[in-house]
């Protein structure tokens, strides 16, 4: 069936379109050229005033995996305080800050966004974050594999393995765990951590291997160019949280020498240690670091003010920060020589001084970063806030004298510590197109989702153009996915399955044989049975993969 | 491998305890499934179980006690659960798909949901939830743990293999070899077999003492045994010298079975031995392994968190879920008979039988089940891991292990029972 969506102010930043007056046709899932003849049964939507986008998608968003069941086991209370009657299609469940799968797919459907990629997926956890996000109908996702405080890593760089062999590994790895991209949290330190280290700087030995943090980086980084794996290697770097971490930051950065490297949840790494709490913002020196290194992206994982949970595989840093744990309970875990898990609830309160800060530097960050294609609107869900505060974000972002205001209200000194008073910067349309849509397909590599050209799928949300920029990106007049209806006035009105983006570089097999003799003799999984086929995404588990396009793999 | 009608597998995953092994070989010859390697008595039992005959009764649905067509039952199934007010969907031994059926069924026509094994996992559940823990998982134990503190029993006789593969292992990633390590038996644990006699201390204790015990160990880890006033039953020498061992131990690990804690307010005891681990963490690593399960809890428990929020013992009749450790009990619903339909899933153990009582019960069981006396409806389904694919969870929640398909049999496996009664609802 032909679908028309008539005369929508479209912005479509990959093909440079901004704000003009569009119709759009939709057959078979796709966006297709005008048809040429007229006389074809078409539903038609007038537009006529309303903003048409691409389907948003979220770089950084954690949604699925062992670590948010474990924060939803541990914090009961916020299931009971939030509860989702079942109605009509739409199952029951629980909201706020680690909402139950389903839910997590409505709501994001019902702010229009189409795909969301899970940035922390540990590869013996695989299949858990897989099914999850299977059962989060409504949304394409993707996940990130975790590398970096794998033993198995370690000791190759420990016995000084060549690129090639660590580019074997990496690949197997994104082949074995569905995934479409490599994140290192805490790069060593995790491991180190269970040597009872407490802190890892970027030029600090792991206390058995040796390797340092910065020796990681730029492997990995190096490993995933060569592989030709369209995202960077996805870091969340050393000392997160630790005032004047953002000289770790920049060291980083530094660590991958040219290569394209992205800096996750940026606002947590960008402190300095200035005034008299030592606590100040370093976004000055971190935006300037990006403006001036291209190889640079980040996403930003502002925070906002209430209560959450915190949950990263960064156990060394959660175990530090247990102290602040909102409700008194946490959880860490040591998780399989892989990696671990730390759970941490947090609630963020504007009149604490370090708090409202943080609030700022993301703001900080967001408005001093020039180009907004190297740049992700992300709260690291739920870490910095739930999801569900995106379109508050985006009316920060887009309205100054609303952030002003906003800004009187939380710890008087903190307007006087920051320059976001300064900062009249508004985001355009065409900007926050680019940073939900646009940006994000191009550093994932998606070719045909983001953008709204002929051949593309159809993930289109259609947005009343409010002033109020909050309400407006709250209540989508109507959402998209493939080209079914699934979201009319705000509100889930189809149910549609989303599929799995992963990547299949090539690689040489041989590495199977190491890997199997580790894991014959130190793991407790077999290797057969560690590695996910395709036949088992679309099978038991529930999620048909569409793969990612590498790039050709490089001569050495 | 096929060698005249036999097929062999290896790296089977065995779905018969937390542990779940993935390194069995079994070989299936028909019906026949044997396992050859890396087996133990749990799954010998579990996999070798003889399926009746197709012939026979048990591999019949039944209405009342009378054959009937699967298509027959189910239609039944679902006329039963239309009229019923408020059903109770218990047992609940399954793989992830049959979990995620079983819930959303539940979810559309407003059931309770609590599985066979919940008072064990109630007792985790509650320690964990009002006070968190820092735990570990099988890897990290079999490659790091110097120091294994086993609180009360369960574990040789629920978890066989656990001492062969993440206590006298002999490689271990760090060259610290296992001779080393040392085995503190808090209970009534018995010795491990395969486990060096030198490396194993013993420390009794009734298991309603253990929460003393632990006390007493983590006022001595925290200097305060000047407050302590030595009782009957605490055996102050040896709690000593573990203390001495576990300030010099690089990686302690505390483990208990919730299952074996079979006594009042057991979450205490749990909290206790948690807070112990943790505390040592302020200056050496330490971390808690809750071990036990089997018949699908954790894999349960997994998918029911993800998609209603909560574990087990989850209403969802009011419209939206409701979790409560206590309300939710089946044994407390059917005793008070607050429910009038009972559907019990027991696709691994045959002998898991669905509780005593007159209430109108529509039974999806492993095809050897030998009930006392006929439900409403009795449909045989396929085990997971032998009649067909699925995934489990093991017990430190981390790993789902794929299960594999060993021989073909005619019974429908537990996801495609309750989605098709779903259809009808």
């Amino acid at each position: 069936m032909l679908i028309k969506l008539q005369s929508g102010t479209v912005y479509d930043p990959t093909n440079g379109i901004d704000g003009e007056v569009r119709d759009l046709y939709i057959r078979a899932g796709r966006i297709i050229e005008a048809p040429v003849s007229g006389d074809e049964k078409c539903t038609v939507y007038d537009l006529r005033g309303k903003v048409v986008m691409s389907g948003g998608i979220d770089i950084h968003t954690h949604i699925g995996g062992g670590k948010v069941n474990i924060a939803r086991t541990l914090l009961p209370e916020f299931c009971r305080e939030n509860p989702s009657e079942r109605h009509g299609l739409l199952r029951s469940g629980c909201s706020h800050a680690t909402p139950t799968t389903l839910l997590t797919g409505y709501r994001y459907a019902e702010m229009g966004y189409t795909a969301a990629f899970e940035p922390a997926v540990l590869p013996i956890n695989a299949r858990q974050s897989h099914m999850e996000m299977a059962d989060t109908l409504l949304l394409d996702t993707g996940g990130y594999a975790i590398l970096g405080n794998d033993d198995f890593l370690l000791r190759m760089l420990s016995d000084g393995a060549d690129q090639e062999a660590i580019n074997d590994y990496v690949a197997w790895t994104l082949h074995a765990t569905q995934c479409v991209g490599i994140k290192a949290v805490n790069p060593g330190g995790i491991n180190a951590f269970k040597f009872n280290q407490r802190k890892l700087d970027v030029d600090e030995r792991n206390p058995y291997y040796e390797v340092t943090p910065r020796q990681i980086v730029q492997r990995l980084s190096r490993a995933l160019h060569e592989l030709g794996v369209p995202h960077p290697l996805h870091i969340h770097a050393s000392n997160l949280g630790v005032p004047g971490n953002y000289r770790t930051t920049l060291e980083t950065m530094a660590a991958a020498e040219g290569l394209p490297l992205h800096i996750t949840h940026v606002q947590f790494h960008s402190y300095g240690t200035e005034g008299d709490r030592g606590f100040s913002s370093a976004a000055a020196e971190i935006a300037e670091a990006v403006n001036r290194n291209q190889n640079i992206s980040v996403d930003i994982g502002q925070i906002m003010f209430g209560q959450t949970v915190t949950i990263s595989a960064d156990t060394m840093h959660q175990h530090a920060n247990h102290r602040h744990a909102h409700p008194r309970k946490w959880i860490c875990t040591d998780i399989e020589c892989e990696a671990g898990c730390g759970v941490v609830p947090f609630r963020y309160r504007d009149q604490n001084f370090v708090n409202a800060m943080q609030w700022a530097i993301g703001l900080e960050l967001f408005l001093m970063i020039d180009d907004p294609w190297r740049v992700f609107l992300t709260t690291d869900h739920p870490n910095g806030a739930p999801f569900t505060s995106y379109p508050h974000l985006i009316r920060l972002l887009m309205d100054h004298s609303f952030r002003e205001d906003q800004l009187k209200r939380i710890h008087p000194d903190v307007a006087a510590h920051s320059r976001l008073a300064g900062l009249r910067r508004d985001y355009s349309l065409y900007e926050i197109a680019i940073m939900t849509r646009s940006g994000p397909a191009r550093i994932l590599g998606l070719q045909d989702r983001g953008h709204l050209a002929p051949g593309a799928w159809a993930d289109i949300a259609v947005y009343d153009d409010l002033s109020d920029r909050e309400a407006m990106f709250g209540r989508p007049a109507y959402v998209f996915k493939d080209g079914e209806l699934v979201v009319r006035h705000g509100e889930v009105c189809g149910l549609v399955p989303g599929r799995t983006h992963a990547v299949r570089p090539e690689f040489d097999r041989g590495i199977e044989k190491h890997l199997k003799s580790y894991f014959d003799r130190y793991h407790t999984v077999s290797l057969d049975n560690f590695k996910i086929s395709a036949d088992e995404m679309s099978g038991g588990i529930g999620s048909e993969v569409m793969p990612v396009a590498c790039g050709r793999r490089e001569s050495k | 491998m096929n060698t005249a009608n036999e097929t062999r597998f290896e790296n089977v995953a065995c779905p018969f305890c937390g542990l779940c092994c993935d390194d069995l070989t079994l070989t299936a010859r028909g019906c026949r499934v044997d396992v050859v390697a890396n087996g133990c008595e749990l799954s010998r039992r579990g996999f070798g179980a003889p399926l009746p005959p197709a012939t026979a009764l048990a591999r019949q649905a039944t209405i009342q006690g009378d054959t009937c067509t699967l298509d027959e039952a189910i239609a039944y199934a679902a006329d039963l659960l239309r009229q019923s007010r408020l059903p109770l969907f218990a047992g609940l031994g399954t793989d992830v798909n049959g979990a995620r059926a079983l819930t959303r069924m539940a979810d559309r026509i407003g059931a309770i949901l609590d599985h066979m094994n919940s008072d064990a996992m109630a007792t985790n559940l509650a320690a964990v939830q009002d006070n968190g823990w820092i735990t570990t998982t099988l890897t990290e134990v079999r490659n790091r743990v110097d120091t294994l503190v086993v609180f009360g029993a369960g574990i040789g006789s629920g978890l066989p293999r656990f001492y062969e593969r993440c206590f006298s292992n002999v490689d271990t990633l760090f060259d610290n070899s296992t001779a080393n390590r040392r085995l503190y038996l808090i209970g009534d644990e018995p010795l491990p077999a395969g486990v060096d006699p030198s490396q194993v201390v013993r420390i009794p204790s009734a298991p309603q003492n253990l929460v003393n015990v632990a006390t007493t160990l983590r006022a001595i880890l925290n200097g305060n045994t000047d407050r302590l006033t030595p009782t009957d039953g605490i055996p102050m020498a040896d709690l000593l010298q573990l203390a001495d061992r576990l300030r010099q131990s690089v990686y302690s690990v505390f483990t208990w079975v919730a299952g074996d804690l079979d006594f009042p307010h057991a979450d205490l005891t749990i909290q206790t031995i948690c807070n112990l681990s943790r505390d040592l963490n302020k200056k050496t690593r330490s971390a808690a392994l809750p071990l036990g399960g089997n018949n699908g809890d954790h894999t349960f428990a997994q998918v029911c968190t993800w998609q209603t929020g909560y574990a087990t013992r989850v209403n969802l009749a009011t419209g939206h879920p409701e979790y409560d450790l206590y309300r939710y009990s089946a044994a407390r619903l059917l005793a008070a008979k607050h429910v009038d339909l009972l559907l019990w899933v027991s696709a691994y153990a045959a002998d898991r039988l669905p509780p005593a009582g007159d209430i109108p019960t529509i039974v999806l069981g492993r095809a050897s089940m030998q009930l006392d006396r006929d439900p409403k409806v009795f449909i045989p389904v396929a085990t997971p891991g032998i009649d067909h694919e699925g995934h489990i969870y093991r017990c430190d929640g981390v790993a789902t292990l794929p299960l594999k398909k060993l021989r073909s049999c005619d019974l429908p496996d537990v996801h495609t029972v309750v989605s098709r009664i779903t259809e009808m609802l």
